[in-house]
């Protein structure tokens, strides 16, 4: 085949991705224009308008960010000179008419995608502004965990329907919200334990549904952010479990699980079975997927190691026990466990990176590099320093990490050069 | 997106927000009227501002003083009949399953949080009234004898109607 006939059926076959919904109608342009079959769109040749472009994108989530957290203060204040009814009328009003706004602006006219997207998010805050202002006038309890539901409940579709990152976001906020408050509510001195082993769930499913996005065509961009903040969620829930277990396997179990705790518990552990074996199969179909499962797997089996260990070893599960069978038996328990968590939580911590690196995502990187620096710095100042003077502890550790520090800002930026490197080919 | 999706969509948000508020609504306009003693103490919502928290004689339920018909457990429901004494109203039974009640009785609902040797401590879902921020230090200086007047429906929910100060509705503007 010549050179001429190859670009004809490379522009034959693009056109054809293009029809199919494979690409859009820039993406065409810009692998035409590789192969001289046409000219380079404007805005791709002039790499600083991708910028403006991306700081007008971020201008606006943040203008809306604010505005909407004004409205909620507004509401907090109570201000006594506006009657309930037309405070009712101006929430309400504001809250529609921004979404109508919002998407005259991205979908009718297409004239503002940007600000027809931040509007969409303004308005999906606002929701939960007149959702307190409902509840205020009703005089609903304080701290009432299903208003927060409610307020993810409204917004939930919008996310997808408005194709927004933004909204998606303030899904996983006001569910993470919700999360929190109902496990605290109705309890004088919460355990976070329970909080955390959910958390850890929480994470494992969030990063199951990212990785079902990589099958699908219309939302997979959505992939990143899911797994990002799942990744987030499993790395905070391991620091903190790895920290707390062996205090709990040495001086006494933590406090019994509430029953809120064991159902959300057993809800969040079938959805994450669930997406842990469609997991298995994507990886079936296709072996890229072997990191992501991966992780997947590991994160699921550290969980199920400490449910085992908290409820069904009475090693473990005592309350009260004797100075010298602590010190026979649960000084070994405690170091395995430490070191066994620990070592998850590296683990996952340089499964991040690599997963970063490997689908050239900048997010995975960052999250897996500070997690395993903060774990390094845990790590240090939990057993290093009891075994030397302290002042002379301090000045190592503070050289050690002043070291670490500079070699791992070395690797994380010669890994985001690396990527951007890729992006620019 | 067309017109019609996204209209849908709003309708949705809307029907969830409503839905949520309805039952409240229903109470505060087709209940009775009860009045309630309280004590008040005062801190604030992260959402929505400063609120009164009403700690309520009926909070604390002895089982010794009413009939019952069986212990119950820290997060169960708690169904009690309330009748009209001198003033107040006050609890005369309870039980795990909504009473049948008399013309002059009403039954509340609420939420066992605590027992210790037969009281219960019990939340009813009306323990917050919200005031406005400014008037907060003003009204903390005030607050004397506090009473609630609530509306209680058939279902045996309760919405705060009035907060009475010395007897006379609080005003806060």
């Amino acid at each position: 085949m010549g050179e001429d006939e190859q670009k004809a059926w490379i522009e034959d076959e693009a056109r054809e991705w293009e029809k199919d919904g494979i690409i859009d109608e820039e993406q065409l342009k810009v692998i035409l224009a590789r192969y001289d079959l046409q000219d380079t769109p404007a805005h791709r040749t002039v790499n600083k308008k991708d910028k403006t472009s991306d700081f007008t994108t971020v201008l606006s989530i943040l203008g809306a960010l604010l505005i909407g957290v004004g409205a909620i203060l507004f509401v907090a204040s109570n201000w006594g000179e506006i009657p309930v009814p037309v405070k009712l009328l101006l929430l309400f009003g504001t809250t529609y008419i921004t979404y109508f706004a919002g998407w005259n602006l991205k979908y009718k006219k297409r004239s503002n995608s940007k600000l027809g997207d931040a509007l969409l998010f303004l308005a999906s805050i606002l929701v939960g502004a007149s959702i307190f202002l409902s509840a205020q006038i009703f005089n609903v309890n304080a701290e009432a965990h299903w208003l927060i539901l409610a307020w993810f409940l409204a917004i939930m579709p919008f996310g997808y329907a408005f194709n927004s990152r933004s909204i998606l976001t303030l899904n996983i906020f006001t569910f993470t919200l919700w999360l929190v408050i109902y496990m605290r509510q109705g309890i004088d001195f919460p355990d976070m334990f329970e909080t955390f082993m959910l958390y850890l769930l929480f994470g494992i499913i969030l990063y199951g549904i990212g990785q079902l996005h990589r099958v699908s065509e219309q939302f997979t961009h959505f992939r990143e952010l899911y797994q990002g903040y799942g990744l987030s969620f499993i790395l905070i829930s391991y620091f903190y479990l790895s920290e707390r277990l062996p205090w709990f396997v040495f001086y006494s179990g933590p406090t019994s699980f509430t029953w809120k705790a064991q159902v959300l518990s057993i809800i969040f552990m079938v959805i994450a079975i669930m997406l842990i074996s469609k997991s298995v199969l994507l990886y079936k179909k296709d072996k890229n997927n072997k990191y992501e499962l991966f992780v997947l797997i590991l994160a699921f089996t550290g969980w199920l190691g400490i449910w085992i260990l908290i409820f069904f070893d009475s090693k473990y599960s005592y309350y009260y026990d004797t100075e010298y069978t602590m010190s026979q038996t649960k000084s070994i328990l405690v170091t395995i466990t430490y070191i066994i968590y620990y070592l998850i939580f590296f683990i996952l911590s340089i499964g991040s990176i690599l997963i970063g690196y490997y689908r050239s995502t900048l997010s995975f990187i960052n999250i897996g590099m500070i997690s395993f620096m903060v774990g390094v710095i845990s790590l240090y100042f939990n057993t290093g320093y009891r075994l030397l003077p302290r002042s002379l502890a301090f000045i190592v550790g503070g050289i050690i990490l002043l070291l670490l520090g500079w070699y791992m800002e070395k690797k994380r930026r010669s890994m985001i050069n690396e990527i951007k490197g890729e992006h620019k080919v | 997106m067309n017109q019609r999706k996204f209209f849908i969509l709003m309708a949705y948000s809307l029907i969830i927000i409503v839905l949520i508020f309805l039952p409240r609504y229903v109470t505060l306009s087709q209940g009775k009227d009860i009045l309630l003693s309280t004590e008040p103490s005062i801190p604030r919502d992260i959402f929505r501002g400063d609120y009164v928290i009403l700690n309520y004689d009926i909070a604390n339920v002895d089982l010794e003083k009413i009939q019952y018909d069986y212990d119950f457990l820290a997060g169960e429901t708690i169904y009690t009949v309330l009748s009209e004494k001198e003033k107040y109203w006050t609890i005369d039974s309870a039980s795990h399953k909504k009473p049948v009640i008399k013309n002059e009785e009403v039954c509340m609902k609420g939420t066992v949080r605590r027992e210790n040797a037969n009281i219960l401590f019990v939340e009813w879902g009306i323990e917050s009234y919200f005031v406005p921020e400014v008037e907060i230090m003003d009204s903390e200086r005030e607050i004397g004898n506090v009473s609630v007047i609530v509306s209680v429906d058939s279902s045996c929910s309760a919405v705060i109607k009035q907060l009475l100060i010395n007897g006379d509705p609080a005003s806060f503007k």
